[in-house]
């Protein structure tokens, strides 16, 4: 299996040069490597089936729950058969459809490295591994919706794929983290249990159960274009038609179908009112009825299979959900056949006749005979006409059954199937009929003519697999499905699949409500322009409030909120800065206040404040309010400068005349900093209005309160003994233990004794800025008839002075 | 005293070699001149095979956070030197090499500048040194203060010393904030040391709850710490003086000073420790609880803010500097979810489950690919009619790089994917550690909105690869720069982005660093301090309160 993976990844490196040197014959060369490897997964069929499967296994970062391990089980194999015989009938296809484009070499680069990156999703049986192809799927399916990037629609659903599907697997990311430590909890293993063959049982009964199934879900939903996640894939048909057929059709949004069924033996509660059960039914029936429902107003070709395909996927979630594994597994192998098969039709269409428009083209069939075929064959199978010996009729018929076997849901989900089926039929008409048969408004833009046999083989084998599948199931239809729906339903089934379509030949009313849905879409489709008057008012509706709307609203708002931030709070000045950031940090105490109600409280014992206090506090009130009015730098600095002198003398009131000594020192050099700047800057000028002056009156005030509150606070408690007490000790020399420092002087002692290795840094500090003082000084002596560069060198000395 | 200076023996190797580099880079001859990178290189790497052999600190608050700590600032500080080769003096000594002009040491910044830098850098390594609030103050504003010069000095446009002025005011309201904190915590526990707040701390917490003062200092130290790492509500300035700054600069202030406050706001919070009854302030009953409630509401609060102000300020970016820092904004956020999270203290936890490990390994994934990012800025640059030539920093000069400029092209879209968290590249193992130890700590919330907000990301963040890979080039492809060393540096990086394969060891490293912090309440601390010097650390399970 990791020998696969790798040959793949090599071919996808390699693709741009076997482009260049096998010209015409790259599409057969490319293909032949999933071609072989197909047939080697199809030869372990038999050992994928027994329950175990094939394992391999090596350590990669075992810390952190990493194993490079790989397990081959019936779920697994069916989708590895449909990703590379599928994918090599689409390269062969592409490598004729994409002839004579300029970037051939690095199409087949992306188209092979989603393959090797799907392939390796649907092997791997790490969660993390699991994750990192998911990743790789979507990122190389936004290279290949982009691929013809200069069109501006191309551009616009890559982002959008890779928006929704990036935002469910980031939330995916999260519920398999919260998963595997879920079942490390149950499994009693420290670290989480990564390996998905290991999730122990009961999981559904984890604290975590709901976020687990809510986070995972998101992934697989949105991967496979669940209602309401659903429009990013008609978006993506801006692809080339080979990628739509293999990506938006056969594999990629199937990978949320595989993850689901993956994870259902584990997540699900057994009962249809379980959560993981009931969101699956809703959002899979819904999806089925809404899907098919919107397609039935679309006319370009592939936009109608895309929206045709969101049912689809809709179908594949609700029989899971309902318990139908069979029919799940049955399902996904027949419409991976006919929508396949239906795409590379509207490819062929689109690059041999020109035309997009399935409302415009019709009677191609002269024409293209064996693509009227394919189509015709698909389309019946899509359909599911009754007795039809093929693959659709047994998957509706299975469909319809589980339908009527829904318990309290009966009749709500057989009239979704049927009025779904309905639809369907519809719209194999139009896709599988009328381009080739049906009349035609005008004639095709180009001259219309059959597709060179690489682009027929693949529609045509797929066309005609359709009819071994039903007519001749032991050959390998009966083997996968069963070996596939054995895997999601994790354990045998009782009796034996039935999957040859003469068994659902006989009078049942899932016969004849299939008969009846399919006469309705008969119905429909001659009544179609009535029909698309009816319908109008819902479209509206959609266009105003449907989630692609939304979606377009939060990107909207995104960027409009992204637009008004940088307007307000990121306008580069440098006051909103400081307000903001001040405003900020009193909105989080009041939040810390708010969530916790922690509140300091606050001590106004004032009694031992005296009149020289008083004095000194009122003069800092005062010359803070003075500084703020007056009108002159120089005498803003002299009133800031008596608030640092005030301060100074509550040290030296309070026992601290060494710091008030500094305090007084540093406040005078500090002035006369000031006033050396200040002199050459111009006067104050008024550029603010009053209301902007009141408000910053306000914050300046609240803040400045807050802060002097938790300074009362801190003052009004006293926690331990001032630290004064200690130094008095420790200095005395009378001190038994002879550790004194053997002095009176505190200061001193501090200085010479305690803190000696300071000193002596201060020292080494003061004696290499007066170096550099006295090298300035040289410098300025040397400088004397040196043509002066550039202005800078004055700031670069006041620079160095300030350093 | 002896056992300092073998801790502190790379911050002494930077210190000596910043005193040689500031001589040398005033040396008359331009081949003396131009060693100073060399040998500030050489100084790193000195310093970094130091600081890989040195011991455990077990008086400090990280015990084993030194060697990883130190070591990695060496190692990206290597990257940064090799990035910012010619960033100032280019013309002057371009000038003096044409003998235009005679060299004069007054003149010239390249001294400054590379001493400056290691300056810098020994904060940083002193940060992760600190046992004390008040070394820990000057370690963070040794931190900052050479880059508000590197900032000005970084270019000669005026955008330049607009941003360092910018950067010097906001940097100093944070400086009060965080240092009133300290202040208020001294003033709330009685000391400075910071084991001895945490012991302080748990005994209060568990005879009645913390004390508010002690709280309200911690809740301001780190709203004043979050300046250091572009967290709101101080980020503003970061966008301003990143696209100021020439991009070296930029590269260098996206890492340094945001390491260092995520390692002081560690060694704060694991003072505080992550032991606390959920929904007050007393200590779990098990010991196995959060932070305190309302530091934990705070920092929530930051987090989630961050990460959304960063990456929806970045959406609309047409400045490459600009997007990348609300980027490195929105990066904090995702850090801060793993830092909320805190150490496992369940006894068999695996390495997925530490935050502070996580938060560690973090940092240097974002510094590595952000130097790739950033080095094709400063690899790119445009003639101007002025003659001096201006680096670019408009997202259309990335147009068509990968066919213009295959190198640099390639450097950017290994980076910004690497940025993006895409797996398998290195920056998605960082991400994926966020994402697990937040999650075994229980904070499923956070970690969605973590998840939402990558989302958000892939939408600039894939402008950085589609401009260069998909699009076709319009116009002159941009001139480079002749410094090979800056086009090494992006190289380096991306080939240790893509090296993704093999990042156990790394990993192992920061999960060791983080080992233990903040788990440890006084009742333990003889214990643990016996099973240091036996060296049977990793043997001894994760001690866990007992009361």
């Amino acid at each position: 299996m990791m020998l696969s993976l790798a040959i793949l990844a090599l071919l996808s490196v390699a693709a741009p040069w076997v482009c260049r040197y096998a010209g015409p014959a790259r599409g057969v060369v490319l293909a032949a490597f999933p071609l072989g490897i197909g047939a080697w997964f199809a030869s372990k069929i038999p050992a994928a089936a027994d329950g175990e499967g094939i394992v391999e296994s090596v350590a990669w970062l075992p810390e952190l729950g990493l194993e490079l391990s790989f397990r081959l089980d019936g779920l697994s194999l069916l989708f590895a058969l449909m990703v590379t015989l599928i994918g090599a009938g689409v390269l062969l296809y592409a490598g004729a459809y994409m002839k004579g484009h300029h970037q051939i070499g690095r199409f087949f680069c992306y188209l092979i490295g989603f393959m090797t990156s799907m392939l390796g999703l649907v092997l791997a049986d790490n969660l993390i591994l699991l994750f990192i192809f998911w990743e790789l799927t979507s990122i190389t399916s936004y290279l290949l919706i982009g691929f013809n990037h200069d069109k501006k629609e191309s551009r616009a659903g890559a982002l959008q794929a890779l928006m929704v599907t990036g935002l469910g697997g980031l939330a995916m990311l999260a519920g398999l983290v919260v998963l595997a430590f879920a079942a490390g909890d149950l499994a009693g293993v420290a670290g989480g249990v990564w390996n998905m063959s290991e999730l122990p049982e009961g999981l559904s009964g984890h604290a975590h159960y709901p976020w687990i199934v809510a986070l995972v879900l998101a992934g697989c939903l949105t991967k496979s274009a669940q209602f309401p996640f659903h429009f990013w894939l008609p978006s993506a048909m801006a692809a080339p038609s080979p990628v739509s057929a293999y990506l938006h059709s056969s594999t990629m949004v199937k990978a949320g179908v595989y993850l689901i069924a993956r994870l259902h033996p584990n997540l699900a509660t057994g009962t249809a009112e379980g959560l993981w059960e009931g969101l699956l039914i809703g959002f899979g029936a819904t999806t089925m009825f809404v899907g098919a429902y919107l397609a039935t107003r679309q006319t370009l070709y592939k936009r109608l299979l895309a929206y045709s395909t969101v049912s689809s996927l809709g179908v594949m979630v609700m029989l899971i959900g309902m318990g139908h594994p069979d029919a799940a597994a049955a399902y996904i192998l027949a419409h991976a056949m006919f929508k396949g098969c239906l795409f590379l039709v509207a490819g062929i269409v689109d690059h041999e006749a020109g035309e997009k428009d399935v409302a415009e083209i019709g009677r191609l069939f002269r024409a293209m005979p064996a693509t009227a075929l394919a189509a015709v064959l698909a389309g019946i199978s899509m359909a599911g006409v009754p007795l039809a010996p093929l693959a659709g009729f047994v998957a509706k018929e299975k469909m319809i059954k589980a339908g009527l076997d829904a318990g309290p849901l009966t009749a709500l989900l057989t009239a979704l199937i049927i009025a779904a089926g309905s639809f369907t039929v519809f719209i194999a008409i139009m896709t599988g009929f009328k381009p080739f048969f049906g009349k035609a408004s005008r004639e095709p833009k180009k001259h219309a003519h059959e597709a060179p046999w690489p682009m027929l083989a693949a529609p045509v084998i797929l066309a005609v697999l359709g009819i071994v599948y039903a007519l001749v199931p032991a050959l390998f239809a009966t083997p996968v499905v069963t070996a596939a729906g054995e895997a999601i339903k994790g354990g045998p089934f009782e009796a034996a699949l039935r999957l040859d379509a003469f068994y659902y030949y006989e009078i049942s009313l899932a016969l004849g409500l299939s008969l009846l849905a399919t006469l309705i879409g008969v119905g429909i489709y001659f009544g179609r322009g009535l029909w698309v008057k009816a319908t109008s008012p819902f479209a509206k509706l959609d266009g105003v409030v449907g989630p692609a709307k939304m979606y377009d609203y939060a990107m909207l708002g995104l960027t409009k909120g992204s637009w008004a931030q940088t307007r307000v709070l990121q306008n580069g000045s440098l006051q909103v800065y400081i307000k903001m950031t001040l405003v900020a940090i009193l909105g989080m105490f009041a939040w810390a206040i708010w969530r916790t109600g922690f509140l300091p409280s606050v001590g106004t014992n004032f009694e031992r404040t005296g009149l020289l206090e008083w004095v000194l506090i009122i003069s800092i009130a005062v010359s803070a309010i003075v500084a703020t009015r007056l009108g002159s730098r120089l005498a803003t600095v002299a009133v800031l400068g008596v608030i640092g002198y005030a301060v100074a003398v509550v040290f030296a009131l309070y026992g601290g005349p060494d710091a008030a000594m500094t305090q007084f020192a540093v406040e005078t050099l500090i002035v006369v900093i000031f006033v050396l700047v200040v002199y050459h800057l111009p006067r104050f000028a008024v550029y603010s209005g009053l209301a902007v002056r009141v408000m910053d009156l306000l914050l300046a005030a609240t803040f400045g309160g807050v802060m002097a509150c938790l300074v009362l606070a801190a003052g009004s408690q006293e926690l331990f003994a001032p630290i004064s007490a200690y130094f008095n000790e420790a200095a005395m020399p009378e001190t038994p233990d002879g550790q004194s420092a053997y002095g009176r002087n505190l200061v001193n002692i501090i200085l010479v004794d305690f803190r000696s290795v300071d000193t002596l840094g201060e020292l080494v500090v003061l004696g290499i800025a007066a170096i550099g003082v006295y090298t300035l000084m040289k410098l300025r002596d040397d400088q004397e008839g040196t043509p002066v560069a550039e202005r800078e060198g004055d700031e670069d000395q006041s620079e160095e002075g300030d350093a | 005293m002896s056992s300092l200076l073998v801790l502190l023996a790379p911050e002494i190797v930077l210190f000596i070699t910043t005193c040689i580099v500031m001589i040398v880079g005033l040396w008359p001859k331009l081949e003396v001149r131009s060693l100073a990178m060399p040998i500030a290189g050489m100084g790193l790497l000195i310093a970094g095979v130091l600081a890989i052999n040195t011991p455990a600190n077990p008086e400090s608050i990280l015990p084993n956070i030194i060697p990883y700590a130190k070591a990695m600032t060496a190692g990206v500080g290597l990257l940064l030197v090799l990035l910012l080769a010619g960033t100032v003096d280019r013309s002057y000594e371009a000038a003096v090499e044409r003998g235009e002009l005679r060299f004069n040491p007054i003149h010239t910044n390249r001294a400054e500048f590379f001493a400056f830098f290691l300056f810098s850098l020994t904060g940083l390594m002193l940060c992760a040194s600190a046992t004390d609030l008040i070394w820990l103050f000057l370690a963070l504003e040794l931190v900052s203060l050479p880059t508000y010069v590197m900032a000005t000095i970084s270019t000669r446009k005026l955008r330049s010393q607009e941003a360092g002025v910018k950067y010097f005011f906001l940097g100093a309201l944070g400086a009060a904030i965080f240092l009133y904190g300290f202040a208020l915590l001294y003033g709330g526990t009685g000391t400075t040391n910071l084991i001895g707040i945490r012991d302080a701390l748990a005994e209060q917490a568990a005879s009645g709850g913390i004390n508010p003062i002690a709280m309200a200092g911690i809740i301001l130290s780190l709203i004043g710490i979050s300046f250091k790492i572009a967290a709101v509500p101080m980020h503003f300035y970061t966008a301003d003086v990143y696209q100021g700054a020439a991009a070296p600069v930029s590269a260098m202030l996206a890492f340094v000073p945001k390491t260092a406050g995520f390692i002081a706001m560690m060694g704060i919070l694991a003072a505080v420790g992550w032991q606390y009854a959920p929904g007050g302030e007393t200590l779990a009953a098990d010991g196995v609880g959060t932070l305190p409630r309302s530091i934990y509401v705070t920092l929530a609060a930051i987090a989630v803010l961050t990460m959304t102000v960063g990456n929806v300020l970045a959406l609309l970016q047409r400045s490459i500097k600009r997007l990348l820092a609300y980027s490195s904004i929105a990066h904090t956020g995702y850090m801060l979810v793993a830092l909320i999270a805190g150490p496992s203290i369940a006894a068999e936890a695996g390495i997925t489950s530490n935050g502070l490990g996580a938060v560690l390994f973090y940092l240097l994934v974002y510094g590595v690919t952000n130097i790739g990012t950033f080095a094709v800025v400063a690899c790119l640059e445009r003639p101007q009619p002025d003659g001096e030539a201006d680096e670019l920093d408009d997202l259309e000069d990335l147009r068509g790089l990968c066919r213009t400029r295959p190198v640099l092209g390639w450097v950017m879209v290994i980076c910004a994917l690497g940025l993006l968290g895409l797996p398998p590249l290195l920056g998605f193992w960082a991400k994926f550690l966020l994402f697990t130890s937040a999650i075994s700590a229980g904070e499923i919330a956070l970690v969605v909105i973590l998840g939402l907000n990558s989302a958000i990301a892939a939408f600039y963040y894939l402008k950085l690869v589609t401009l260069p890979l998909l699009e076709e080039p319009e116009g002159d492809a941009p001139a480079t720069t002749p410094f090979a060393s800056r086009t090494f540096a992006g190289v380096l990086s991306a080939a240790l982005v893509l090296l993704a394969i093999i990042p156990t060891g790394i990993v192992d490293a920061a999960m060791e660093a983080a080992d233990r912090a903040g788990t440890i309440v006084p009742a333990n601390i003889e214990a643990i301090e016996r099973s240091i010097t036996a060296e049977a650390l990793r043997d001894e399970p994760t001690p866990i309160i007992d009361r």
